[in-house]
């Protein structure tokens, strides 16, 4: 069973807004039973009081960043969102000092535990904690703190998680002006009788659950809608695939001979690489063999220079070179003929002392030519190793030019190929682009569309089996609701008749809750209010806020939020704080909600915090329970006002009137006019 | 971009590559045409000869050289032997006549074959007075050159005791002589700076920068070789006409020293023979004098080096200061790094430059 | 500017592919023997006309020409030719060519070579008309302009390597970056620009030539006759370094 707190003590300290009495006190209140008025007019901060009430409990937290949302949804989320800073900053932003040094201390009780509670006002950041008088240290980091003091709160309050006591801070104890409330909010209403009723195990399962539905039914939507997409691509792609046939033969065809041209370039490229190793070796041996047969032909050379020198010493460089040349290599440099024939003649005249040049006898001759004499050995030797040598270079030579032939020849096959195979992969690329969906293509989405589909049967059957969870749950919770729907029913139309003058009952409905964007539903029991009205027989259910008044809707819900906090803590006290309704109200609409709120407050422990404006000065005085037998009994009233006129910094009107005000606030309580 | 220069060498050092850049203000200049660039050589020879005290000359005066196509040939003419190496060695260079290749560096050697004041006239009899030549008197500390030959123009130069510094003054000295010797009057200058035979009526040449700019490029190699290298901007889409100097830095790389940017401002624009020369007028000059300013300055932050504008004053009447002109004040205002700006007056006539002052 | 040539019997025999391989051998040795001459350093000793022969082939992309052979044959004692030398020995005999002392050196396993000073016969009636169709003389008589430009770079290339110190133009060529890289072993080819794919790889030469610029600051340019003679400081400092 939830137990709801009862504020028994209130302490503000250097607060700007409420300097108090004598200035600079702050705000010191003792909660005792019964009504606690927070008497005021515009802008002294009612409602800043009755906020440092909820923020006590909440600290930097809510049901969203923005604070209560004006409709919540279907599913309440899993954990409490941090307030954004312009929220937070709610107390500060009223001050000068920005509230820096400014702190609200509130004792609460919840059945026989105390705890004392205290927040700097600037941040809300909690600054203690204590049970019972002792001092519990919640940690150092802030969000630890804060984490560690809602799981206190969720168990004082008996519930299992904060969200739900948010949901009851909101909808139970804090009455706020100008909210739809329990009643009319649908998802708020299943939200709060789910935390109220149910026990905190099982509600925290079912919004539990709750989250579960939507969050499967969130992803078998996303799955669905993907596998409608491969769905349709897969319809394109089969219808055209029909007229494709053709030039996938014509691909199949071309990709064929790129394979063998590229087979054919490696094998090429192999070759080339053989050949130019060949043809670099035949070109090293080319050389040296052009080398050797100079340098053998030169030693042949050598050996007839020599002796030339010696036999003709006037004969010019340039002459000796000729005839060594033709002695030598048997080819005349003058005119290229072949000189063996001659070669013979020339070496036996030279043996005989013969001019070569002229043909002079030795006998003519000038200079007497001695006779030629050579080692024959070495001269035969060296001119063997020439003629070798000029063998060696012929074959070389050929050698040489038919491996670079060669080489040539294969470069130009491979450039043959090398460019066919870029034209061919050009056209390959062009006839596939051409193609709309090869085959690999269509198995690839069928394949695709196949785990799309499992995937989203497996997604619905989450959700199916969630859904079922649900019910379960709901069905184990819906007993014990409907259980209590006849003692709401009774308390509800015995509040509500001292507030409005209509009939109202309230209905027990089976409410459908929609978790999921699709048509399914899960029943839920449900609240309606009944009334009859002016120009109808009998009575309709009314379902909305605005089939009602405004003044109606309000009395409504405050009877409604009686009568649930009647059953829900079974009977047990609690506080309830208000913002009276006042714009809304007639003169004696007023006087009823005062004399129902005093009758809540006259009940047991019960603690009512009410704020009002002066101007409704017949609903104060019905709320202390009309007028005033004696002046003690006024004395007594006015220790149950925290009267802002003195306690709250003044504003302009306070500070020109403020003996008006003090007077209109006294004839309320006493209730004379 | 990638380092082109970051993969080594196989075999190569840097150690090898940069000692051989060094060389870079001692070899031949061949941005020069063959006559110029042998009398470069020869002064330079001479000089660093001079500046080692004549070794090796015994009493000896005047050497003679000539750039010859085919030295052998001409040498074993005259019996002249083989010579090479002339910078390299100490081969007496006094009282020889060389018939020499471009660089003055190989070629044919003898005893002159004549006394020194006979020798143009034997250069002639001996139908040698087309090749360059150049005449060294030692004592007159005097190098004579005639590119066009003994028959041609002759030119006087100092051997100088000591090399040339790379310095501020040192270019400031090239520049005034320069002028003085090579620029001043008609006389003297290069062809293409007045137009042919309309010299007097002050009508400038289609391109007097160009032909300014090769005399000054010539003159500024010829003083600083070995010291200094000299390059000059040749494309004339580039709209600027400059020598640019570069000397080796401390980090063992040549880098960029002094920009010399050279604009002409004249009284009217070319034209030829007899046609009416078209006005020029202040403010054009103004603004050629500004863009030079502008380039000399860009190009000097570009390169990091120190820009200098000289302007070469081609009008008829010099009166008014150009430096002086608003259009001119405004840009070297705006401008982050100032060139030193210098005007060197032409003149078209000898007798109004000696009107003017000059001797 | 091209002409037409009367060809007569001799000549269209020659023009079988040896027949042109000879002629381009033969117009080489003129051009490079002209070149000395210029610069004053003939008559050139063999070892060091084929020593120019060789730089001129690996140095020719400087000048943006193609090369002659692209490719030696790596040896003992520096870069030979024997179709240049062959050429050679030729044209002494058809009195293009002068030679004087005349030698053998011995060659191992007891080969030879021949030695001698050549230089082209300035008193050849036939060498100014063979001179002028190289290109050697004006560029209008030239048969192939590009053969003036060959002309004017070997003209270039001697004036540098007449800077060698002791005009020791073949020691020259052994210390040359293409000629002593150490990857080739002797009797081996080194191919520079006939076989290459990329000859700023391949030609090491131009590679250290191409790094001059790494030493001059951005934007300063360097002339290919400035390259050349800054390459053959490069060689004079490998051979006094040892």
């Amino acid at each position: 069973m939830i137990r709801l707190p009862i504020l028994t003590y209130l302490r503000v300290e250097k607060y700007g807004l409420f300097p108090g009495v004598p200035a600079g006190r702050g705000i010191e209140w003792t909660f005792t039973k019964g009504l606690c008025l927070v008497a005021g007019i515009n802008g002294l901060g009612k409602t800043t009081l009755i906020t440092m009430l909820l923020r006590i409990f909440t600290g930097p937290y809510d049901l969203t960043a923005e604070g209560l949302p004006e409709r919540l949804e279907s599913v309440v989320a899993e954990r409490p969102v941090v307030l954004k800073p312009g929220s937070i900053r709610f107390f500060a932003q009223r001050v000068a000092d920005k509230a820096v040094n400014a702190v609200v201390l509130v004792r609460v009780r919840f059945g026989d535990d105390e705890l004392e509670i205290s927040r700097r006002l600037s941040d809300l950041r909690l600054v203690s904690f204590a049970v019972n008088g002792k001092s519990i240290d919640l940690g150092a980091n802030r969000e630890e703190r804060e984490a560690a003091f809602q799981q206190q709160i969720c168990y004082y309050f008996d519930v299992s998680s904060f969200v739900d006591v948010l949901l009851v801070l909101h909808h139970v104890v804090f009455f706020k002006e100008d909210r739809p409330g329990a009643l009319w909010d649908e998802n708020a209403q299943r939200h709060v009788l789910r935390a109220l009723f149910l026990e905190k195990d099982l509600a925290a399962q079912v919004a539990t659950a709750e989250r579960r539905v939507q969050s499967a039914d969130s992803q078998a939507r996303n799955i669905s809608a993907s596998a409608y997409t491969i769905e349709q691509k897969l319809q394109q792609a089969r219808s055209s695939q029909k007229n494709a046939s053709e030039k996938s033969l014509q691909l199949a065809a071309e990709q064929t001979l790129l394979d063998a041209e590229l087979k054919e370039s490696e094998r090429l490229d192999t070759l080339i690489a053989q050949l130019d190793e060949r043809r670099k070796d035949a070109r090293r041996e080319y050389e040296r063999a052009k080398l050797f047969r100079e340098e053998a032909e030169s030693a042949v050379e050598s050996l007839k220079f020599a002796a030339l020198a010696r036999l003709f010493p006037t004969m010019e460089d340039a002459a000796r070179l000729v005839v060594l040349k033709a002695l030598t290599t048997g080819e005349c440099l003058v005119c290229g003929a072949d000189t063996q024939a001659r070669l013979k003649e020339v070496e036996a005249q030279l043996a005989k002392g013969i001019c070569p040049v002229c043909g002079a006898n030795p006998e003519q001759q000038d200079s007497v030519v001695p006779g030629l004499k050579v080692e024959e050995k070495r001269v035969k030797r060296a001119r063997d190793t020439a003629q070798l040598a000029v063998k060696e270079e012929e074959a070389s030579r050929i050698n040489y030019e038919e491996t670079a032939a060669e080489y040539g020849s294969v470069l130009d096959r491979l450039g043959t190929v090398r460019a066919s195979i870029e034209e061919r992969s050009l056209r390959a690329r062009q006839l596939s682009a051409e193609l709309p969906f090869e085959a690999g293509d269509i198995l690839h989405l069928q394949k695709s569309l196949e785990l799309t589909r499992r995937s989203q049967r497996q997604a619905e059957s989450n959700r199916a089996s969630a859904a079922k969870d649900l019910s379960a749950l709901l069905e184990r919770g819906r007993g014990v609701i409907e259980k209590q729907t006849k003692k709401l029913a009774a308390t509800f139309k015995e509040n509500v008749k001292e507030m409005i003058a209509e009939d109202a009952e309230l209905v027990g409905i089976t409410g459908q809750a929609k978790l999921t964007q699709g048509k399914e539903t899960f029943a839920v029991p449900a609240f309606r209010s009944q009334m009859s009205a002016a120009d109808r027989p009998g009575k309709t259910l009314r379902n909305s806020p605005d089939d009602v008044s405004e003044s109606q809707r309000e009395l409504i819900d405050l009877a409604f939020r009686l009568a649930l906090i009647n059953i829900a803590t079974g009977g047990a006290a609690c506080t309830l704080t208000m913002e009276t309704p006042e714009a809304s109200l007639d003169e004696l609409a007023m006087q009823r909600v005062g004399t129902a709120l005093h009758g809540f407050a006259a009940h047991g422990d019960n603690r009512l915090i009410v704020t009002s404006n002066l101007t409704n000065a017949g609903m104060i005085t019905a709320m202390f329970g009309g007028r005033a037998k004696s002046a003690a009994e006024v004395a007594r009233r006015r220790e149950h006002v925290i009267n802002l006129l003195e306690v709250a910094a003044p504003n302009q009107s306070v500070l020109s009137s403020r003996a008006q005000y003090q007077r209109i606030l006294t004839s309320a309580l006493t209730g004379k006019r | 971009m990638p380092d082109e220069f970051s993969d080594p060498i196989p075999g190569v050092s840097e150690a090898e590559v940069a000692g051989a850049v060094q060389n870079l203000t001692k070899i031949p200049v061949t941005a020069l045409e063959n006559r110029e660039r042998f009398v470069v050589a020869v002064r330079s020879l001479v000089e660093s000869r001079a500046q080692s005290g004549w070794n090796n000359e015994g009493g000896e005066d005047v050497g003679v050289f000539l750039l010859a196509p085919y030295p052998r040939e001409v040498g074993e003419r005259y019996g002249a032997t083989a010579v090479s190496d002339l910078i390299a060695t100490d081969d007496p260079i006094l009282g020889r006549m060389f018939f020499l290749n471009r660089d003055a560096s190989s070629g044919r050697g003898m005893a002159l074959p004549v006394a020194a004041n006979e020798i143009v006239e034997w250069v002639a009899d001996q139908k040698l007075d087309h090749l360059p030549m150049v005449v060294v008197h030692r004592n007159k500390k005097l190098l004579i050159s005639r590119p066009q030959g003994a028959s041609g123009d002759a030119r006087n130069d100092l051997i100088r005791d000591k090399p040339p510094v790379a310095s501020i003054e040192e270019i400031d000295e090239a520049l005034k002589v320069s002028h003085r010797e090579l620029l001043l009057t008609p006389s003297i200058c290069p062809p293409g700076v007045w137009e042919s035979g309309r010299s007097s009526q002050y009508v400038p040449g289609p391109l007097p920068e160009k032909a300014i700019q090769r005399q000054l490029a010539t003159v500024l190699t010829s003083w600083f070789h070995g010291v200094v290298k000299a390059e000059m901007e040749d494309s004339i889409t580039v709209g600027r006409i400059d020598i640019r100097l570069l000397r080796p830095g401390t980090d063992g790389k040549f880098a960029y020293w002094v920009i010399l940017e050279l604009k002409v401002i004249k009284s009217s624009h070319n034209a030829k023979k007899k046609a009416k020369a078209k006005e020029v007028k202040l403010v054009e000059n103004a603004e050629v004098v500004a863009e030079g300013i502008r380039q000399a300055s860009a190009f000097g932050k570009d390169r990091n080096a120190e820009p200098f504008l000289e302007i070469y004053d081609l009008r008829k009447d010099k009166t008014s200061d150009i430096l002086g002109h608003i259009v001119v004040v405004n840009e070297l205002n705006k401008s982050t790094l100032k060139p030193q700006c210098r005007v060197w007056p032409l003149y078209g006539s000898a007798s109004d430059a000696r009107l003017a002052g000059w001797p | 500017m091209k002409r037409t040539i009367e060809l007569d019997a001799g000549a269209r025999d020659a023009l079988t592919a040896s027949g042109i391989a000879t002629m381009r051998q033969r117009a080489r040795v003129i051009q490079l023997l002209d070149a000395a001459e210029r610069v004053g350093i003939a008559p050139l000793r063999a070892g060091r006309l084929h020593a120019f022969a060789y730089l001129a082939d690996v140095l020719s992309p400087v000048w943006h020409l193609p090369a002659f052979e692209g490719k030696i044959l790596k040896i003992e004692g520096g870069p030979h030719y024997p179709e240049l030398q062959r050429e050679i020995d030729r044209l002494v005999v058809m009195g293009i060519i002068k030679v004087s002392e005349i030698s053998y050196i011995p060659r191992p396993d007891e080969g030879a070579r021949i030695d001698g000073l050549y230089s082209l016969n300035l008193d050849s009636p036939k060498l100014p008309g063979i001179l002028s169709a190289l290109g050697a003389r004006e560029l209008v008589d030239a048969l192939d302009p590009l053969d003036a430009e060959v002309h004017a770079f070997l003209v270039d290339l001697a004036g540098a390597l007449a800077s060698v110190p002791d005009d020791e133009i073949d020691t020259a060529a052994t210390v040359d970056a293409t000629y002593a890289d150490e990857r080739i072993h002797v009797s081996n080819v080194i191919d520079f620009g006939k076989w290459t794919t990329d000859i700023h790889v391949d030609n090491i030469s131009l590679r250290t030539v191409d790094r001059f610029r790494k030493f001059l600051p951005e934007g300063a340019m360097l002339t290919s006759g400035e390259k050349l003679y800054l390459y053959a400081s490069f060689l004079g400092r490998r051979i006094h370094a040892g």
